[in-house]
C-alpha cells in the first residue's frame, strides 16, 4: 500500500515547492492563506509514506469501538466503524490528493490538447475537438462516474482481478480528469482564440511558420500559460469536490455497486451522515469535512491572490 | 438587415438542434455498450414475473438499444424492463419538471448574484472606472466575498444535509434554498469570470477615450448610458457562452441533491435503472438529462445573439 504513496508524495511536494514559489514571487496575502489552508492536503501523503504501517491499525475497523470521544489514545476519536479519525483522515486525504493528482495530469493532457484543436483554423478539427469537450459537458458527471465505476468494479468481479487502492485511484482520477477535461478545454481554446487575433499571428503566418508550432510555442507557452495555470490550481478544488460527491451517491445509492472505490475524504464523510443528522459522534465528520472546506477553499483564495493585480492609484 | 439576422437565427437554432441530436447519440451508445459489459443480475421473482420475455432476454444490448432508438422515432421511450414492465415516459417526465426547474433557477440565481459580485469587484478595482472606497464599505465587501468562499468550498450534499436539519415545509421557499445551495457551487466561478472579463474590457482604448470625451465612469454597478455599461455590455458576449457552459455541472449537483433531499427528480429512475441494468429507463434519463443541458446552453446562446447584435456568430 505504502509504495503506492511515494509516486502522490513526490507529485505534492512537487505541487507544493512551484506554489510556494508562485507565492513568493506574487508576495501577495490571500495567496499565501490559500497556500497555506492547502498545506494539509499536500503533506499528507508524505505523512502516510512515513507514518508507514502505523496507520493500518487506524483504519482497521473495531466494531467494538464506536464513536469514542477524542482523547490520550486517539486525538480525534473514533469514528462510526470504530476506526481513529486522524488515521483514516490522513489516509484519506492522501488518497484524495492521488485522485486528484491523476485527473490533473489526464484533464490537463486532454484540455490543452483539444482546447488548442478546437482554436485551430481548420474547421473540421476545430468540430471534432469541440464536439468531444461537448460530449464529456453534457453528460451529467454523477452519472458518467457511476455507470464508469460500476462497470470497472464488475470488471474486476469478472477477471477476477484484485483491485489494488492503486488501482482504484489511478481509474477514478482518469474518470475525473475525462469529467474536468473541458473547463479547461473551454478555457485555453477561449484564450487561444483571443491570442490568435493578434497582428503578429499573422507575421508568423507570413513567414512560414507552422500553425502548430504558433499554436504550442507563441499562443500557449509564451503567452497563455500562466492563465492556464491559475485555472488548473482552481481545478483542484473542482476536482476534490466532484470526487467526494461521487464517493458520496456511490455510498449511499447504489448498493454494491458503490463499495467501488478507496478510502477518500468524500468516503468518510459518506460513512459519518448519520452524524450529521442525529448529531452522534460529530467528530467523526467534522474533520474530513473541514479538510475538503480547506482545500477547496485554499485553491479558490490561491487562484485569487494570484490573479489579483496591483492597482496603484494616481490621485 | 432584419432578415439577415433571423436567417443567423434560425442557422444557430439548426447548428444546436444537429449537435444534439449526434451528441444524444454517441452518448446512448456508449452507455449501452458500458452497460452492456456489466453481468445480469440476480432479481427478485416478483420483478422477475413482470420483467423483460424470453424473447427480449435473448436479445444483445445493442439488438435492445437499436429497438429503443427505433422506439424513440415515434416518441415511444419504450417500456421499462424490469419496473413492471410499464412505460418509461410515465416514470421520467413526470420527474423532468423538477430537475429542469431546479437546474435553471441554480443557473440562474448563481448568475445573477455571482455576475453581480465579479462586476462590483472589478468596478471597485479598476482606477480608471472608480477611486477606491473607503476602509468601511472595503471591509464590508471583503467579508461578503469571503463569505461565498466558504460557501463555495462546502461540498453540495452537506449544505443539503444542513438544510435539511433547517428547512422549512413551504415548497417555494424550499425550492429557492435548494437553488441556492446548488448555485452557490458555482457562484464564485461566475464571479471570477466576470470579473476577469470586464478588467480586461477596462484596459481597452475605447474606454479612456470615452472617459476623456466625458461619459460617465458609472457607480458601484454599470448603469446604462455609462462607460462600465458598455463595458459590461462587451464583457457579456463572453460571459454568456460561459455561464451556459457550467450548466452540465449544475446537472449534476442538482443529481446529487436529489438523492440527498430524496426528491422526485431524474435521479430516482436514475438509480433505479442503474442498480437493475433497464436499459430503457438509464437511456431515457440520459437523453432527457443531455436535452435538458442542450436546451438551457441553446437558450444562453441566443440570449447572447440578442443582446449582442454585432457580435460574429461561427455557423
Amino acid at each position: 500500500m505504502l509504495e503506492s504513496y511515494l509516486l502522490s508524495a513526490v507529485s505534492a511536494l512537487a505541487v507544493l515547492v512551484l506554489l510556494a514559489w508562485q507565492v513568493r514571487r506574487r508576495k501577495n496575502r490571500t495567496a499565501l492563506i490559500g497556500l497555506i489552508l492547502l498545506l494539509p492536503l499536500l503533506l499528507s501523503p508524505t505523512i502516510t509514506l512515513v507514518a508507514g504501517n502505523g496507520l493500518k491499525n487506524g483504519i482497521t475497523e473495531y466494531r467494538f469501538d464506536r464513536f469514542s470521544p477524542p482523547s490520550v489514545h486517539g486525538a480525534l476519536g473514533t469514528d462510526a466503524r470504530g476506526r481513529d479519525v486522524l488515521d483514516s483522515s490522513l489516509v484519506g486525504s492522501a488518497n484524495t490528493w492521488a485522485v486528484t493528482a491523476v485527473a490533473l495530469v489526464v484533464s490537463v493532457l486532454l484540455g490543452l490538447t483539444f482546447g488548442l484543436l478546437a482554436a485551430s483554423q481548420r474547421h473540421f478539427v476545430s468540430w471534432l475537438a469541440g464536439v468531444v469537450m461537448q460530449f464529456f459537458e453534457v453528460f451529467p458527471f454523477v452519472f458518467f462516474l457511476a455507470i464508469t465505476l460500476a462497470a470497472y468494479r464488475q470488471y474486476g468481479y469478472i477477471a477476477d482481478v484484485k483491485q489494488s487502492a492503486s488501482a482504484a485511484a489511478f481509474f477514478i482520477g482518469l474518470m475525473m480528469g475525462l469529467i474536468s477535461m473541458p473547463y479547461l478545454g473551454r478555457v485555453v481554446e477561449r484564450l487561444s482564440k483571443q491570442e490568435l487575433r493578434n497582428p503578429y499571428i499573422q507575421t508568423l503566418h507570413g513567414a512560414g511558420v507552422p500553425f502548430w508550432r504558433i499554436l504550442w510555442k507563441n499562443i500557449l507557452y509564451h503567452n497563455i500559460l500562466p492563465s492556464i495555470l491559475l485555472q488548473i490550481s482552481l481545478l483542484v478544488g473542482v476536482i476534490i469536490l466532484m470526487s467526494s460527491a461521487i464517493d458520496y451517491i456511490l455510498e449511499i445509492g447504489f448498493g454494491d455497486y458503490g463499495q467501488t472505490g478507496i478510502l477518500s475524504l468524500g468516503k468518510l464523510l459518506a460513512h459519518g451522515r448519520q452524524s450529521v443528522v442525529f448529531g452522534e459522534g460529530l467528530w467523526a465528520v467534522l474533520t474530513p469535512a473541514i479538510g475538503i472546506l480547506i482545500s477547496v477553499l485554499g485553491s479558490s483564495l490561491l487562484v485569487e491572490g494570484l490573479t489579483r493585480r496591483r492597482v496603484t492609484v494616481k490621485q | 438587415m432584419q432578415k439577415k439576422r433571423i436567417m443567423t437565427l434560425l442557422m444557430l437554432v439548426g447548428k444546436a438542434v444537429l449537435k444534439t441530436v449526434f451528441l444524444i447519440l454517441l452518448s446512448t451508445w456508449l452507455t449501452a455498450l458500458v452497460l452492456g459489459v456489466l453481468p445480469q443480475r440476480e432479481r427478485s421473482l416478483d420483478i422477475q414475473q413482470q420483467g423483460p420475455t424470453v424473447e427480449q432476454r435473448s436479445h444483445t444490448v445493442m439488438q435492445r438499444y437499436g429497438d429503443w432508438l427505433v422506439g424513440l422515432l415515434h416518441f415511444d421511450l419504450g417500456n421499462s424492463e424490469y419496473y413492471f414492465g410499464d412505460k418509461v415516459s410515465k416514470y421520467v417526465f413526470s420527474n423532468l419538471l423538477l430537475t429542469f426547474s431546479l437546474s435553471l433557477f441554480s443557473v440562474i440565481i448563481s448568475a445573477a448574484l455571482g455576475v453581480l459580485l465579479g462586476v462590483h469587484s472589478a468596478i471597485r478595482g479598476s482606477w480608471r472606472i472608480q477611486p477606491p472606497p473607503n476602509a468601511r464599505r472595503e471591509a464590508g465587501f471583503n467579508v461578503f466575498r469571503y463569505a461565498l468562499y466558504i460557501v463555495n468550498a462546502v461540498p453540495t450534499y452537506i449544505l443539503g444535509i444542513l438544510l435539511l436539519l433547517v428547512a422549512t415545509t413551504a415548497p417555494m421557499v424550499l425550492l429557492v434554498m435548494i437553488s441556492m445551495v446548488l448555485g452557490s457551487g458555482i457562484m464564485m466561478d461566475f464571479a471570477q469570470m466576470s470579473a476577469r472579463l470586464m478588467e480586461e474590457e477596462f484596459q481597452e482604448p475605447y474606454v479612456l477615450n470615452a472617459l476623456g470625451l466625458g461619459m460617465k465612469a458609472g457607480g458601484a454597478l454599470p448603469k446604462p448610458g455609462t462607460v462600465s455599461w458598455h463595458a459590461f455590455r462587451a464583457a457579456s458576449a463572453s460571459l454568456l457562452p460561459l455561464i451556459g457552459s457550467k450548466v452540465p455541472f449544475i446537472m449534476g449537483n442538482v443529481l446529487v441533491i436529489e438523492m440527498v433531499f430524496e426528491l422526485p427528480g431524474l435521479s430516482e429512475p436514475l438509480l433505479g435503472g442503474l442498480i437493475n441494468q433497464d436499459l430503457p429507463l438509464v437511456l431515457s434519463v440520459l437523453l432527457l438529462a443531455v436535452l435538458v443541458v442542450q436546451v438551457i446552453a441553446a437558450l444562453t446562446e441566443v440570449l447572447d445573439f440578442v443582446v449582442n447584435p454585432g457580435k460574429q456568430f461561427l455557423i
